[in-house]
């Protein structure tokens, strides 16, 4: 039998309208000048292929979003959602830093997604029932 | 005995048997090595420490929803228990949270409550 050792394991997270999901604060940064960094609640999302923030972030800290080069995700109804790539560094404080070339929406975004590029970078586990979410650094 | 005790003394022999009655003492009750966190969990997950960054607004969250309503469609900036910065930009409120000395503010998208019959994809 594999074992998986995790290193932690966190409560979904709640958002301010009742609502709870299997997320992550984690800290946005200028990959480059680190300025301007930011914290948010993301979506730890095993179905999306890449991870998503809402541009306005983009800006936020100190990025051009335009500068992005352009990808269109393809939605379960069919609809596409237009976004551009662009390198941040992910940050948490108990799980360490991480690059990664994030996609960001060219509109508004209910909430922020992490996606199987960042499910690559560390190992997740879920325990719905119990509204868990466990974290490794290994993946 | 005080006789005794100087020509014990003279040979060492008390030291040894006050250092042996020191080294046979047991030592005070340590703390036990598992914190809190680590302690049985309710699903038998009892050797992951639990995270707790942001749990206070975690809790505050879940404790007060209230205090996030007149901000539906806007961003805010949580500290703790308060919300330091609210508005449509999140640029201009984190700046805003910087200037009151935070730097790394923690941003907040707050969404109207779901219906009943609805849910998230």
């Amino acid at each position: 039998m594999d074992t998986i050792r995790y290193r932690f394991r966190l409560s979904c997270l709640r958002r301010p309208n009742g609502s709870l999901f299997p997320g992550l604060a984690i800290e946005l940064q200028h990959p480059l000048t680190g300025a301007k960094s930011m914290e948010i609640d993301a979506e730890l999302d095993s179905g999306a292929e890449y991870s998503l923030f809402e541009g306005s972030l983009a800006f936020a800290i100190g990025l051009d979003l335009f500068e992005g080069t352009p990808f269109a995700f393809g939605l379960a109804d069919g609809i596409s959602l237009d976004s551009r790539i662009l390198p941040v560094v992910l940050s948490h404080a108990e799980l360490g830093r991480f690059e990664l070339d994030a996609r960001f929406s060219t509109g508004p975004l209910r909430s922020h997604i992490l996606g199987r590029d960042f499910f690559d970078l560390l190992q997740v586990g879920f325990n719905e029932h119990h509204s868990e979410v466990f974290l490794g650094t290994a993946p | 005995m005080t006789k005794l005790r100087a020509m014990l003394r003279t040979r060492g022999l008390l030291a040894m048997k006050s250092q042996k009655k020191t080294t046979t003492r047991k030592p005070p009750r340590a703390a036990s090595k598992k914190s809190r966190s680590r302690r049985k969990g309710k699903n038998g997950t009892a050797a992951i420490p639990v995270s707790l960054h942001r749990a206070v607004e975690q809790r505050f969250i879940e404790e007060h929803p209230e205090a996030f309503e007149p901000f539906v469609g806007e961003w805010v900036v949580l500290e703790g228990t308060s919300i330091v910065a609210h508005g449509p930009e999140p640029a201009i409120i984190a700046d805003k949270a910087r200037a009151l000395g935070i730097n790394v503010p923690y941003l907040l998208k707050v969404q109207p409550k779901l219906k009943p019959n609805e849910g998230y994809l």
